[in-house]
């Protein structure tokens, strides 16, 4: 399997500006120095609370924000130094379904037309091959082929992440960013998205980076997933590897807040106190040391690299595992 | 494949503006009015510039429905004269600032940043000359007239639009279905016309309709003052101050132009009250 998506050590600052001048004042770390890659056909987990930065790592891979540094590479090739010709042609091979799918379809346009619209600008196909392409499209993610003169607000928000799902796929991209595609559903909805997307991928051989802030669904329809905490990758590791060995106290707490249906469950784990800090002046040495039940001095210091901590499985952590010492 | 029942936009707002009362019957009566300024002539086929100093201000009677002036010309005739420059003056200048106040505003919240900056700077100083000012400077650089009107209302009315314009364009922009446009490569011209101006529209039409009563208003106002539309020329705002001199003798000469003005205002009011629902896609009005 060839690595589809590489990122090397991705880095993007938001300008913090004040004044009559504008000037800037600060940044906002919002990605610092993240790296991982997507295999062909795989779904890539991306994991943290808000504000860590995986929204802005799905938009700078889709070029919507400009990388301060690092690269981007897809295919072999930088997208972050491609000519902009280029750049449009190689872009409608990655595409993006967003979090919320009642402002991510254009209320002016028609089923059809949004569906087409890609397939139009880039000529995947020729002009009288479009509608049978867009029946097509609207089958492969469970509509019906009716439904393609209607317009969105006709929809529900399932059916819509559907029509969502089914705009991307309309590219035939070879990756698909998920940003969150499933927080903003119901419960019974969201498991028939995740179902589809699943289904797609065996049928079409698709790579997905799916965002997400919580665990179960990502646990769902992973193959490997990393963490993210205030802009940098804190565990990255095969899902199952993850969820049974994970290393990091982060992790731990993230896993911890699943809820498990069972009432009789012991409480395990750790609650984390305290907010997140503010990524504009993130703490000394390890980001996450103030929120740290197992924080030392070298933590506070020294910030920890993402190493491999066992094969495949990579923590940046001063002392990985350091909750079952405490046992 | 079998035909699809399709709920059209177009269609279905033209529904709900029907169950409007309001706002429907100001449309018919507005449709009336531009009929009747168009087809005057044919309607009513009396010369409006005709003196007859034998029938000087005439109250109204059969002969003269809306009875005559101070030179004996029939109101009636002046009334629908009036409405044709009257009307005219409103579309053209809500025309001129439709177009200048989404070229501005699109640049400016699209755009964004220091263009936005410098812009914004230009619509608010627009703002702070009023009407009159403008008006009162056109006519003297350029002399009194009706081309001269259009553009002092129509510049007068453009930081209206250029505003909202803005407004709107730059919440657009940050919408998903924008940044999908971009993922999908479309290059600024398509993701404006296709994305940011379509979803605009509703909030534009309901400013039309409320711009050209306010145009209808200041016309009126700077014709009354002199500044505006010059005799034997006579928009209802001229008709306003002809009538003034009269206003104890011959009332009527006030009272005609006057409803003429109210009754276009207020419907035009009431209309963008209703197409402000009627092309709500949230709003359903029941009954």
């Amino acid at each position: 399997m060839g690595k589809i998506l590489e990122i090397k050590n991705l880095v993007k600052l938001f300008p913090v500006k004040k004044g009559l001048f504008r000037k800037t004042v600060a940044h906002v770390h919002a990605v610092d120095d993240v790296s991982f890659y997507i295999n062909e056909s795989e779904t890539f987990g991306l994991v943290g609370e808000s504000g860590c930065g995986k929204t802005t790592v799905g938009k700078l891979i889709m070029q919507l924000h400009k990388a301060d540094s690092g690269s981007i590479i897809y295919n072999g090739a930088d997208l972050c130094s491609l000519p902009k010709k280029e750049l449009s042609r190689r872009r409608s091979e990655v595409q993006i379904v967003f979090q919320d799918p009642y402002g991510s379809l254009n209320p002016r346009m028609k089923v059809a037309d949004i569906l087409s619209e890609g397939i139009r600008k880039h000529r995947l196909l020729p002009p009288d091959q479009i509608p049978a392409r867009v029946a097509e499209l609207l089958r492969l993610v469970g509509l019906h082929e009716s439904d393609a003169l209607k317009y969105p607000h006709e929809f529900s928000g399932g059916q819509r992440q559907r029509i969502a799902v089914a705009r991307a796929l309309s590219f035939n991209p070879k990756l698909v960013v998920c940003d969150e595609p499933v927080s903003a559903l119901d419960v019974s909805v969201q498991a028939q998205i995740l179902n589809l997307m699943v289904e797609l991928q065996k049928k079409l051989g698709v790579s997905y980076l799916f965002i997400a802030h919580g665990m179960a669904v990502v646990k769902h329809i992973s193959h490997r997933v990393g963490v993210m905490y205030l802009g940098k990758m804190v565990e990255l590791a095969p899902t199952d590897e993850l969820f049974d060995n994970y290393a990091h106290p982060y992790t731990q707490a993230l896993l911890s807040s699943v809820p498990v249906a069972n009432p009789r469950r012991e409480k395990t784990g750790v609650v984390l106190e305290g907010e997140i800090p503010n990524p504009i002046n993130p703490p000394s040495g390890c980001r996450f040391h103030p929120r740290c039940p197992y924080a030392d001095e070298m933590c506070r210091c020294q910030e920890p690299v993402l190493t491999e901590w066992k094969p495949d499985h990579m923590v940046a952590c001063h002392h990985p595992k350091a909750f079952e010492v405490e046992k | 494949m079998k035909k699809i029942k399709s709920t059209s936009r177009f269609i279905n707002s033209w529904k709900k503006l029907k169950k409007r009362k309001t706002a429907y019957i100001s449309l018919l009566i507005l449709i009336v009015l531009i009929f009747v300024a168009v087809f005057g002539d044919i309607l009513y086929p009396v010369d409006s510039f005709e003196t007859d100093t034998a029938n000087r201000l005439q109250p109204p009677s059969l002969q003269h429905i809306f009875g005559t002036d101070n030179l004996g010309r029939d109101l009636l005739a002046r009334v629908i004269y009036g409405s044709k420059l009257s009307l005219s003056i409103s579309i053209v200048s809500v025309i001129f600032a439709l177009i200048m106040g989404t070229v501005l505003g699109l640049s400016a919240g699209y755009a964004g940043g220091k263009v936005d900056a410098v812009l914004s700077l230009v619509i608010d100083a627009i703002c702070a000359f009023p009407t009159i000012l403008i008006g009162l400077l056109l006519a003297t650089a350029f002399g009194s007239g009706t081309l001269n009107i259009m553009i002092a209302i129509g510049i007068a009315n453009t930081p209206y639009f250029a505003r909202l314009v803005r407004s709107m364009a730059s919440t657009l922009r940050e919408r998903e279905y924008v940044e999908s446009a971009i993922t999908a490569g479309l290059n600024h011209f398509e993701i404006l016309t296709r994305y940011i101006i379509p979803n605009m529209s509703s909030v534009l039409i309901v400013q039309i309709s409320l711009s050209a009563a306010s145009a209808i208003i200041t016309e009126s106002a700077l014709s009354f003052m002199g500044v505006g539309v010059q005799p034997p020329a006579a928009s209802w705002g001229a008709l306003l101050r002809d009538g003034y001199d009269f206003i104890s003798r011959a009332p009527w000469l006030s009272v005609f132009p006057g409803i003429a003005i109210m009754v276009t205002v207020i419907a035009l009011n009431f209309l963008g009250d209703g197409l402000r629902d009627a092309l709500d896609v949230k709003i359903r009005i029941d009954g």
